[in-house]
């Protein structure tokens, strides 16, 4: 049995006020829940920050607003002193649901992704500066612990494998989507994926698409905690870990030991994502790279029959045209 | 007898004659070998055929075991100044295909095969002024021309400098200085190469070949398995630097370029180096018309 070291110190912190010092306030928690409500559904209670992606209230679309948004967030909710823990996951059925917006007509284009010709200004503007932001962010930005919610199947894993502890769901699922689409891994993803499972096992990975499941992505040491239930289960189970660690150590004990925990993600991120970020996005002005729904929808198929085989213990290797079952070799 | 036989790699008598409309080579007979860049006999032009000859010639006289040293130099005095307009059109009519064929593979592999692919001490001679000094300055010993100036204009040129000259200046004068030189695309004169550690000796031009020759004579009296040794020892930092920043800032290089809608081949730098006008655009027209397409890109984010 753990029994807590301390009280939650939340709400405790002492500061000489900023007037009397004449320091710049931070942006309060309700300014930036508001700023940032197209994306994120926010909660604070006892110190510990949810936020949730979402699109209309449902699971995340992937375009500018969130991809903008995201490092908005770090950079405000990373200031934000109040803020002890901070949970960030997705919403409904599944992270990151689709490219673009979909309404019950049509899928609307994520024009911002636009790379050929006379759109290749956009690379810069709309993958490359969100994109480094985005990772940067999630790691220098944010001081305390995090915990990923990872819901469903998703691309841009990044998102929940950046944080410090990570949850899924049973059905939770991911496939790395760069190659997929015709694009070179340099957006960090292969930084988190590399370290997470080995050299090895990310070029596979990468270079056949391999689904990785849950129960994969627990064993491969992705993800710390696969939780029975829907995505409350685990948002739930998120919350429960984040007040133990309020009650295990005091402030300044939590922030120093996250920057000790996420150095090698810090040495990572300086050594390589800018100069491989920008490889990847000279290679998307040269090359066709369709952001593209029906990509995704192909894996989504793809996921399902892997999710089912592997419930029967068998597996579905990645092969052109493949789907197909077949027993694990021992 | 096996039953295959060993395969037989090129001679100096048949390299000598493939590399010949890039390159004059002189071999004695211990092994030094002299490298000069040229073109029809005179200073040599930046074109993509000696782009590329740069990282065959490495490799192929690395790979001659009777080759003991290299002494890497250009002719007349230039060093890399002037573009061949004419080679390097296919930069112009098909930018995907030049950009990765012709730019991001032989631009890494001239410097790549220099530093993996020789056993032996190198020698580089900046016999005049220019930019792509790194063809010199990575060899293990550099001297250079005492009327000659060296650059990096790439950012003058709205280019990311991203192609391996970065990894030079960083290497050889820290931080603090490679950042001016590549944001001012500082002129720099053989005597501050020699403050700033870039080059070993600055010697009068006339006397560049013979001191390298003594330099290759005082190398060439120690025993032939200390110097390929040896020279694998002084290369290191070199191998780490080139897999550390050189692939993939070759390619922040390239996506710049399609951000920006610049040529990296219509540039003439002569100008700029001997300081007598301001060209540097061999096409100033077609960069005008590319830099109004890159403004308006760049206005239409506004706009929305």
């Amino acid at each position: 049995m753990i029994r807590p070291n301390y009280e939650s110190d939340a709400g405790k912190r002492k500061e000489i006020p900023t007037k009397e010092l004449g320091t710049v306030p931070f942006v309060p928690f309700e300014e930036y829940k508001e700023m940032l409500k197209h994306c994120f559904i926010m909660k604070r209670e006892n110190g510990i920050l949810e936020a949730r992606l979402h699109t209309d209230g449902g699971s995340l679309q992937w375009g500018a607003p969130a991809h903008q948004g995201l490092h908005v967030f770090f950079d405000l909710a990373g200031r934000d002193l109040d803020n002890e823990v901070i949970i960030l996951g997705g919403t409904g059925e599944s992270l990151i649901k689709s490219m673009g917006k979909t309404n019950l007509k049509k899928t609307e284009e994520t024009k911002e992704f636009a790379s050929q010709g006379s759109d290749a200004w956009r690379l810069y503007e709309y993958q490359y500066l969100d994109g480094t932001k985005d990772v940067e962010g999630q790691i220098f930005d944010l001081q305390v612990p995090t915990i990923g919610v990872w819901n469903g199947g998703t691309f841009h894993t990044d998102l929940v494998l950046f944080s410090d502890i990570t949850l899924c769901t049973e059905d939770a699922w991911t496939t790395e989507m760069h190659f997929r689409v015709n694009m070179v891994p340099g957006d960090g993803i292969q930084i988190a994926w590399r370290e997470l499972m080995g050299r090895k096992r990310f070029a596979y990975a990468e270079l056949t698409g391999e689904i990785i499941t849950a129960r994969k992505a627990l064993a491969l040491g992705m993800v710390n905690e696969i939780v029975p239930g829907d995505v409350e289960a685990c948002y739930k189970r998120a919350w429960e870990i984040a007040e133990l660690i309020m009650r295990t150590g005091s402030r300044v004990t939590r922030r120093i030991t996250v920057q000790q925990l996420r150095r090698p993600w810090k040495m990572d991120i300086a050594d390589e994502l800018r100069n491989a970020f920008s490889s990847e996005m000279y290679v998307t002005a040269t090359e066709h790279s369709p952001h593209e729904n029906k990509y995704w929808d192909w894996a989504n198929e793809e996921a399902k029959l892997v999710l089912a085989a592997e419930k029967k213990g068998k597996v579905v290797r990645p092969r052109v045209n493949g789907g197909k079952e077949e027993d694990e070799i021992k | 007898m096996s039953l295959t036989s060993f395969v037989k790699w090129p001679k100096y008598e048949e390299y000598k004659e493939m590399f010949k409309e890039h390159f004059i080579m002189e071999k004695r007979d211990d092994g030094v070998l002299l490298v000069r860049m040229h073109t029809k006999g005179g200073p040599q032009l930046w074109s993509m055929e000696l782009h590329r000859a740069i990282g065959q010639m490495w490799r192929t006289v690395g790979s001659d075991s009777d080759i003991e040293l290299v002494i890497f130099t250009g002719t007349g005095k230039d060093w890399i100044i002037e573009f061949e307009p004419e080679s390097w059109k296919p930069e112009i009519t098909e930018p995907e295909y030049t950009r990765y064929e012709h730019m991001f593979i032989d631009g890494r592999r001239m410097l790549i095969a220099m530093i993996q692919d020789v056993e032996v001490p190198t020698i580089g001679v900046l016999n005049g002024s220019g930019g792509h000094a790194e063809l010199a300055l990575m060899c293990d010993i550099c001297i250079m021309a005492d009327d000659a100036i060296i650059a990096d204009p790439h950012f003058l040129y709205d280019i990311v400098p991203g192609d391996g000259i970065h990894s030079c200046l960083i290497e050889l004068m820290g931080v603090r200085r490679a950042a001016y030189a590549m944001y001012m695309s500082e002129k720099i004169t053989a005597q501050k190469a020699l403050e700033y550690g870039l080059v070993n000796e600055v010697v009068p031009y006339d006397r560049l070949i013979p001191r390298a020759y003594e330099i290759a004579n005082f190398i060439m009296k120690r025993h032939r398995t200390i110097r390929r040794l040896t020279s694998q020892v002084v290369r290191r930092p070199w191998k780490k630097r080139i897999v550390d920043d050189l692939d993939m800032t070759f390619g922040t290089e390239m996506f710049g370029d399609f951000c920006k809608n610049v040529e990296h081949s219509n540039l003439t730098a002569r100008d700029y180096f001997t300081g007598t006008g301001e060209k540097i655009y061999h096409d100033d027209e077609r960069q005008k018309m590319l830099n109004e397409k890159s403004r308006k890109a760049e206005k239409s984010i506004s706009d929305k």
